[in-house]
């Protein structure tokens, strides 16, 4: 379970670092690693035993965690099917034109993923859902990661469009994780993620590396599993869509002009409108009660 | 001999013990069909349906055909333009403006001629302070020829529902005028577009800009100060809010509930160096996208409740000041739009505020006609006081009241295509999949949604955009409602493999016995009416059985070959051959069940089996006459 949190930390730092604000991810983890009472070193998780990068951070915000990490939930938060007294940052909040990344990792066979280790989603249930979200026009592009053994299931019963999906195996193969932590004797992290996330620490905000270059991240000698690819449900070529498309929030932006007849040309930086409404008896000040009595 | 007397004596008793035997034994039997009869009317009769009934999926009426009916009409909006004109041929004018409103999928224009001119000598500045003149209802718009106009198209349109045109002017500029401005139907055209095939990314920059249609906004101004131990910056948000926001939201009353917040934030940082270029410095094209997301993180829309428009008002540095944005093309600014975001701007600190403790003040109305003209380009407006003077002698940014029509046209126009895609998918998707559970409150929000999606298109022919609006509100409420609301995944992850595996193991252990008895109930009923014609099947038959004692009959095994396979022993002692122990009384009750019965002796004393047998036929002959 370890090596998953460390997974999903992994891409949420990547996500991150590239410009997506922590209102537009949703971070689902199962477990608290970075303090388990296990854990040697509190408040980190590390992507490698050399403990050279701290994927838990500073700020990490989770969503959704511990008993909260459902299918139930996960389906209703796709299809925004929640209570209506759902905070708006556990609300995925997109429209016709956002693109989406989602990243699933845990264990999983063929056609199902694990989640808590009582309950699982099937890829029907997964393509279902995908499907609802493109029927209410909720995004315009799916990048799909997954990493579980047999990870290419998941993705095979998709039918909605727009949808570029990876998988860190093929149906019949095991995804396997990288190395083990002696300190807490346990594996750190998938090979798969290890290999992306070892990618995208290299990227940069502006960076125009494409999505091909992505999709080739974790070649057989290194993933040892065969990384699976689907491409026939997305409309663009990979090798043409700037990986920031997935990774990173490139917001559009213009400059506002506006002509000298409707600004003032006042060069001396005055007001120019006065304070009219401090009489105004309505206006209710706040302040901050002192915690102690004075003496 | 002895033995045979006895053998007389034991022959004509079993008769007795049978009959009480199978007198007592009848009785039981009565006793065991009543106990099963009673847990088949428990189980199958009572429990099957109550089970049935209550695990049954809450279904509401759904109206799957009404809301494929739907898809058969268009919205079209009605516009009626009065024209008013003193050397044009008002009558050409209003025939050809007809003929190219037939190209417009949208408009359904009705042009009324207005004969006499009682404004003819008036200017415009003057027509335009008389509110009375105008048009005061969206769908109706005026068109007046004025002898004043200076400027270049000959057309130009003021703050009400006016169009003021001048003598020369062509009649398809006058079209090609209200398609872009005053009517901005290709905004429309891309708002549907959009929605119904949403595959295709939009090319209308003007499109793009625009904020999600929502009823109520969050407009958040947050004014940063990086530096708050250097600049002291005087500014009172309420103040300038009230002062320029408050009168254009007022027009927005109808259109969505704008909340107003404000907030101060200290130290924040956009994390980008300007480059300094000869005294100033500047922020590229290539920058400007990545300043957004420090300040997203601290502004804390995360937390609002509703759709956010942000406007943040920025405070350069000391060491950067002053701080311009620039474009590809060179031009600077010192304001940016992100689409579907809000805005940003500079206030640039003077030295003398940074190093003598200056407060910094600025000019407010400047910053807020910014703000404005942002908040119109995020409402989907397009700002035309860029480009050429279309609108008469704008001064401030305004909503005028064509701008509003055409926000009413355009929110009306998204949420009828939106709540019909959201109706339509929703039929599909309960028309799939039968145990989503459909509560009367779902049931009631598409009804509702259905009604009110009809109601629009009946509001818009009598040109009543209010009251299309309204609809339309309450039809995309509902719908989104209905779609989104929780009960519709609450039975989507008990699918039926999962069920069987709950009752299969609580209920077929119980079944299994109940549906068994089925049948013996069903033999007993056959036997308690049919009893008489039954054992007319019955057949006995005596055969020789060889390898066995020669003196006396150890066994005689009685078969019901036919009935299935069932081997009835009766042991018979040597001294009584023809006593029936227990088990032979068991099995002659038994017997009843079988079509055929044989009786074999292992030793061919034939006599010793005759008595048998005849107490057999003895016994059967109170109902029938056996074959033996």
């Amino acid at each position: 379970m370890r090596r998953h949190v460390a997974n999903v930390l992994s891409i949420y730092r990547s996500v991150k670092r590239l410009g997506i604000p922590d209102s537009q991810i949703i971070l689902m983890i199962a477990d608290d690693m970075a303090c388990n009472s296990r854990n040697p070193r509190p408040a980190t998780v590390f992507n490698n035993a050399d403990q050279q990068l701290n994927v838990y951070g500073d700020d990490v915000e989770v969503d959704y965690r511990g008993y909260e990490v459902t299918v139930e939930n996960f389906v209703r938060l796709l299809t925004s099917r929640l209570p209506p007294e759902t905070p708006r940052s556990k609300q995925l909040l997109t429209d016709e034109g956002s693109n989406i990344l989602i990243y699933l990792t845990g264990h999983g066979g063929d056609g199902f993923l694990k989640f808590q280790d009582s309950e699982e989603i099937t890829s029907q249930e997964l393509a279902d859902a995908l499907e609802q979200m493109w029927q209410k026009r909720k995004y315009h592009e799916i990048f799909f990661m997954i990493d579980t053994c047999q990870a290419a299931s998941m993705y095979e019963k998709f039918y909605s469009p727009n949808i570029l999906a990876m998988a860190s195996s093929l149906v019949g193969e095991d995804s396997l994780s990288h190395h083990v932590d002696p300190a807490i004797g346990v594996y750190i992290i998938d090979r798969y993620t290890f290999f992306a996330l070892r990618f995208l620490e290299k990227v940069q905000p502006d960076s125009s590396l494409n999505m091909s270059s992505f999709l080739a991240v974790c070649p057989k000698q290194d993933c040892i599993s065969t990384v699976g690819v689907r491409t026939d449900l997305f409309s663009r070529d990979p090798a043409k869509v700037p990986i920031t498309d997935f990774f990173g929030s490139i917001r559009p932006i213009e400059l506002t002009f506006i002509p000298d007849n409707i600004l003032n040309k006042l060069e001396n930086n005055e007001i120019v409108v006065e304070e009219k409404l401090t009489n105004n008896k309505h206006a209710k000040r706040y302040y901050y009660v002192p915690l102690m009595p004075k003496w | 001999m002895v033995e045979d007397s006895n053998v007389e004596n034991e022959v004509n008793d079993v008769p007795i013990i049978l009959e009480n035997e199978l007198a007592q034994q009848s009785e039981e039997e009565t006793d065991r069909i009543w106990a099963a009869v009673s847990f088949v009317v428990i189980l199958i009769v009572m429990g099957v349906p109550l089970w049935w009934k209550m695990t049954e999926v809450e279904r509401s009426y759904f109206p799957y055909t009404e809301i494929a009916d739907l898809h058969l009409h268009n919205i079209t909006f009605p516009l009626q333009i009065s024209v008013i004109t003193t050397t044009i041929c008002s009558k050409t004018l209003a025939a050809d403006l007809q003929n190219f409103f037939l190209k417009s999928s949208l408009f359904k224009v009705n042009v009324e001629i207005l004969n006499s001119n009682p404004w003819e000598n008036n200017t415009i500045s003057v027509l335009e302070t008389m509110p009375e003149i105008h048009p005061n209802k969206p769908g109706y718009i005026q068109l007046i020829e004025v002898p004043d106009l200076h400027f270049k198209n000959k057309i130009v349109i003021g703050k009400h529902r006016t169009v003021y045109i001048s003598k020369g002017i062509d009649t398809e500029d006058i079209f090609n005028f209200f398609q872009k401005v005053v009517l901005n139907e290709n905004i429309l055209v891309e708002s549907v577009k959009t929605v119904i095939s949403p595959g295709i990314m939009s090319e209308n920059i003007d499109y793009l800009r625009k904020v999600r249609p929502s009823p109520k906004y969050d407009v958040v101004f947050t004014v940063v100060n990086p530096q708050p131990d250097k600049i002291e910056f005087i500014w009172n948000n309420e103040l300038f809010i009230k002062t320029y926001f408050e009168p254009i939201l007022q027009k927005l009353l109808l259109l969505s509930k704008f909340r107003i917040k404000s907030q101060w934030l200290y130290f924040v940082n956009w994390q980008q160096i300007p480059k300094k270029k000869n005294d100033r410095f500047e922020l590229n094209q290539k920058q400007i996208p990545h300043i957004i997301t420090p300040f997203e993180k601290k502004i804390g829309s995360g937390v609002a409740q509703n759709l956010c428009i942000n406007f943040v008002l920025y405070i350069t540095k000391c060491e950067h000041t002053p701080t311009l944005f620039v474009n590809e093309q060179g031009r600077t600014s010192t304001a940016i739009l992100s689409a579907r975001w809000g805005g940003i701007q500079l206030i640039n600190p003077k030295k003398i505020n940074c190093e003598k403790q200056k407060p910094l003040k600025t000019d407010a109305r400047n910053v807020m006609q910014i703000f404005l003209a942002q908040f119109k380009s995020l409402l989907g407006l397009i700002d035309h006081s860029s480009t050429d003077k279309i609108v008469f002698n704008e001064t401030q940014i305004s909503l005028h009241d064509w701008e509003v029509d055409i926000l009413y046209r355009l929110r009306i126009l998204e949420q009828f295509t939106s709540s019909r895609i959201t109706l339509t998918s929703l039929s599909q998707l309960l028309g799939e999949i039968s145990n989503i559970v459909i509560t009367d409150e779902v049931g009631n929000a598409v009804l509702d949604a259905v009604i009110a999606n009809k109601k629009i298109l009946e509001s818009l022919s009598d040109n009543n955009i209010f009251e299309a609006l309204n609809y339309s509100t309450r039809s995309f409420v509902s719908s989104e409602f209905a779609f989104t609301h929780p009960s519709l995944l609450a039975l989507l992850y008990f699918p039926d493999d999962q069920k069987y595996a709950v009752y299969i193991p609580l209920y077929l252990p119980v079944m299994i016995p109940v549906l068994l008895s089925l049948k013996n109930i069903q033999t007993w009923l056959k036997k308690k009416y049919f009893g008489t014609r039954m054992p007319a099947l019955l057949r006995i038959k005596i055969v020789d059985i060889r390898g066995l004692s020669q003196k006396y009959p150890t066994c005689i095994h009685i078969f019901a070959p036919q009935h299935s396979g069932d081997f009835y022993k009766v042991q018979m002692s040597p001294v009584t051959p023809h006593k029936l122990t227990s088990s032979a009384q068991f099995s002659i009750g038994r017997l009843i069940h079988a079509q055929r019965v044989s009786v074999y002796s292992s030793n061919g004393n034939n006599s010793s089996l005759h008595g048998f047998s005849s107490s057999l036929v003895h016994y059967f002959s109170r109902s029938s006459s056996a074959v033996c």
